[in-house]
């Protein structure tokens, strides 16, 4: 009896905790690090329905295996792989690379997400790719957004001058630490909370090279469409009336000379000062703080009054960049590309409340101050 | 005529009582209160919880009046025979359905974040399985389990949210006008749903042995769930702002995946979260089916309500499975609070209170 008992567990046991329904081993799965998302284009669409082109980069892990581990050393292909798949919808294009693969896709790994100009400029698009990405549970919220002034899958082509993987060129191109002079960065997670908030945001661009891609300007979104796009300098001043400015450089002319001001330190305030006329004011003040980094031979700055004039100079410039820009915002685009709307929700909400159902004309004719207050608190090591 | 170790101390039942309410509302609290009161909705959970504070007052009032017998049987002293039997037996078919709601909710959650070949049905059973094993014993191994599971539960959430603060925008809590105050009133009583799980303090203060302070215990059960449940509104706000907050299901675990600790290997919490959160809805379900079992005994009329728990497991396991799809379990279970949330946990209590007091019934040394 105590006999059959051991046995009748034994075998319960055995049909109890064998076996998972989830166990995939790991050299089974595609670790997708960089998704590219294009819109098809006309002369490659075979299939009437298909829509996108989804690329997708990831490590080639068979490689790695037979190399032992060696990262990339010896023959026996590229240290990563890209593939394009066509599809309908985003979900049939993983789907279509899954099975074509003989891999489970894995998208949890993914850091970059890039979206093409062409899908950009498609709202319909757009808003199907900002459903997608916040329903499915494996794209995570951390990567970094960017559009591509162009196709996509080009940025993917690139051949870094440095970096072995693509990957990793992109990244450390995004990552904060590295000094984002003139980069704007954006993470999946800001992307999808301005898109849920109306679609008016902008957002890094990228431009492809054949050896490197350079992350400067931006994409200008709004209603959930790709409208235009913002020059380096445009994008550096928005950036400082956004206060999402972190570092950077100014140069100004002194004396026949350049003078250049490294940025470290920079915030903004926006103050409501009423109405006007029906017209909304505001002020925004810009307080930036950095060093002087460079000048030319022969010429002192150990002065109080020359550090004076040059902050003067500094105001002046980016007092005239942040009015070009802001006219470029409302006049030319009508889009509050600077965050009043939000400002005004937040502090203001009776206003708010008030003037958000034409906001657009609201904010094309408002009346908008930047004030900027520079200032110099080292020069380095020569008077 | 309680069993000497169906005793529980106050400390244990306040923990009881914690854990009980915690269970799976916490996840999606932050999208109810931003759908509610938009950005300021991170207050109703302050006006919410003081309604339940209430709530619970009252159950502890009536309770106290018969110090020594469970619901079931006093209800019958105060309402008369037919709607005493009556109004334990709804009771204990809330608990149940209640018990219900969680293991369809903890198996669907599970089944979309981590095992996703696994079957519902073998994650609802293996859970409930646990449970049964541990409820069928009664209250005091019930206890045992919160004491340990509360402090791990507690100090893992944080630690785990602590790294949401970095980067986060304080900002997203404005204005602090609500954008709609009519809305007001419904809200609180929506949110004080969240609060649901203090109405087992009618079984849980008759185990209690010597309560001195009772009304102090369960008041500061009721606020400690009130600002945890606060904090993680707020964090969840000013990680995602308002917009973004209402469209996710699962606010918590979205929280979580945007998470990461700066500087560490460790990435996407979730899974380390989700496994804590089911030690959460694991010791709701335990208060739950116990009440059910116990109070659908008492009312039958057995010595030992526990014979009851096995037969209640596959009775709950195929009511889980009956609704089709996670939101049609939402819709059931947005539909289930309002009517017999508010009738367990607010209407009877006051109502049983109100003829106690008339009909000047209580126990001798209440």
């Amino acid at each position: 009896m105590v006999k059959r008992m051991v046995l009748f567990f034994l075998v319960l046991a055995a049909i109890l905790t064998t076996g998972c329904w989830d166990k995939i081993e790991i050299e089974r799965r595609a670790f997708i690090q960089v998704i590219a998302l294009d819109k098809i284009p006309e002369e490659e669409r075979t299939d009437q329905n298909s829509r996108y082109v989804a690329s997708f980069v990831f490590p080639n892990t068979a490689m790695l295996g037979a190399q032992g581990g060696e990262y990339g050393s010896g023959g026996g292909g590229e240290a990563s792989v890209t593939i394009s798949i066509t599809g309908r919808t985003l979900s049939q294009c993983a789907y279509l690379m899954s099975t074509r693969l003989g891999r489970v896709v894995y998208f949890n790994q993914a850091r970059i997400m890039l979206f093409g100009k062409e899908l950009m400029k498609d709202r319909q698009l757009v808003r199907e790719t900002v459903d997608k990405l916040a329903r499915d549970f494996r794209l995570n919220r951390r990567m970094y957004v960017g559009v591509v002034d162009g196709m996509a899958r080009d940025v993917l082509k690139v051949k870094p001058k440095v970096d072995q993987l693509i990957v990793g060129y992109l990244t450390g191109l995004f990552e904060d630490e590295l000094d984002p002079a003139r980069v704007r960065t954006m993470e999946a997670g800001e992307y999808l909370a301005a898109m849920r908030e109306g679609g008016d945001l902008i957002m890094p661009k990228l431009t492809p090279y054949t050896d490197e891609v350079k992350v400067a300007g931006g994409a200008i979104i709004k209603d959930h469409r790709l409208i235009g796009w913002l020059g380096e300098q445009e994008s550096v001043m928005s950036l400082l009336l956004e206060d999402e400015f972190d570092s950077g450089i100014f140069e100004v002319l002194y004396k026949d000379a350049l003078v250049t001001y490294d940025v470290f330190d920079a915030k903004r305030k926006i103050k409501y000062e009423g109405e006007q006329n029906g017209w909304l004011k505001f002020t925004i003040s810009v307080d930036v703080e950095g060093n002087l980094a460079e000048f030319v031979l022969g010429e002192e700055l150990f002065d109080s009054k020359v550090i004076a004039h040059i902050e003067g100079l500094i105001n002046k410039k980016i007092e005239k960049g942040t009015r070009d820009v802001l006219y470029k915002y409302q006049c030319h685009y009508k889009m509050d590309g600077i965050g009043l709307n939000e400002f005004l929700f937040k502090y203001h909400p009776r206003v708010w409340q008030r003037v958000k159902n034409n906001w657009e004309q609201v904010f094309c004719e408002a009346l908008i101050t930047v004030e900027s207050d520079a200032k110099i608190k080292r020069i380095g090591m020569i008077k | 005529m309680l069993k000497d170790n169906d005793a529980i101390s106050e400390n244990q039942l306040m923990q009881v009582l914690i854990l009980t309410i915690m269970g799976v509302g916490v996840v999606s609290l932050p999208r109810e209160v931003a759908e509610i009161w938009g950005a300021s909705g991170w207050m109703l959970v302050i006006l919410g919880g003081l309604l339940a504070l209430v709530q619970a007052l009252i159950i502890t009032a009536l309770a106290k009046r018969f110090p020594d017998r469970t619901f079931p049987e006093y209800s019958v002293d105060i309402a008369g025979k037919f709607i005493g039997t009556a109004v334990a037996l709804l009771i204990a078919v809330y608990f149940m359905l209640v018990t219900v709601f969680q293991a369809r909710i903890i198996g669907d959650v599970i089944k979309l974040f981590l095992l996703f070949d696994t079957p519902i049905e073998v994650i609802i059973v293996t859970i409930m399985a646990v449970v049964l094993y541990l409820v069928r014993n009664g209250i005091e191994p019930i206890t045992r389990v919160a004491v340990i599971i509360l402090p791990l539960l507690v100090f893992g959430a944080f630690l785990l949210l602590i790294p949401a603060f970095s980067g986060a925008d304080f900002s997203n809590l404005l204005p602090l006008v609500p954008d709609n105050i009519p809305a007001v009133f419904r809200g609180i009583t929506t949110i004080s749903f969240s609060f649901l799980g203090y109405e087992s303090l009618l079984l849980l203060i008759p185990f209690t042995a010597k309560p001195k302070h009772l009304n102090k215990t369960v008041s500061k059960a009721m606020v400690i769930v009130m600002l945890i449940y606060l904090v993680i509104c707020i964090i969840v706000f000013i990680e995602f702002g308002v917009a973004e907050t209402k469209s996710l299901i699962w606010p918590l675990f979205s929280l979580m995946k945007a998470v990461e600790i700066p500087g560490a290997f460790v990435e996407r919490l979730e899974g380390i979260f989700l496994s804590l959160w089911v030690f959460a809805v694991f010791s709701t379900m335990m208060m739950t089916y116990f009440c059910a079992y116990f109070i659908l005994g008492k009312v039958i009329g057995l010595k030992q309500p526990r014979i009851l728990a096995v037969p209640l497991f596959p009775v709950i396991y195929i009511l889980a499975m009956i609704p089709r799809n996670v939101v049609v379990v939402y819709e059931y279970l947005g539909y289930f609070t309002k009517t017999f949330g508010t009738l367990v946990a607010g209407i009877i209590p006051v109502i049983f209170l109100i003829l106690a007091v008339i009909r000047k019934k209580r126990d001798a040394h209440g």
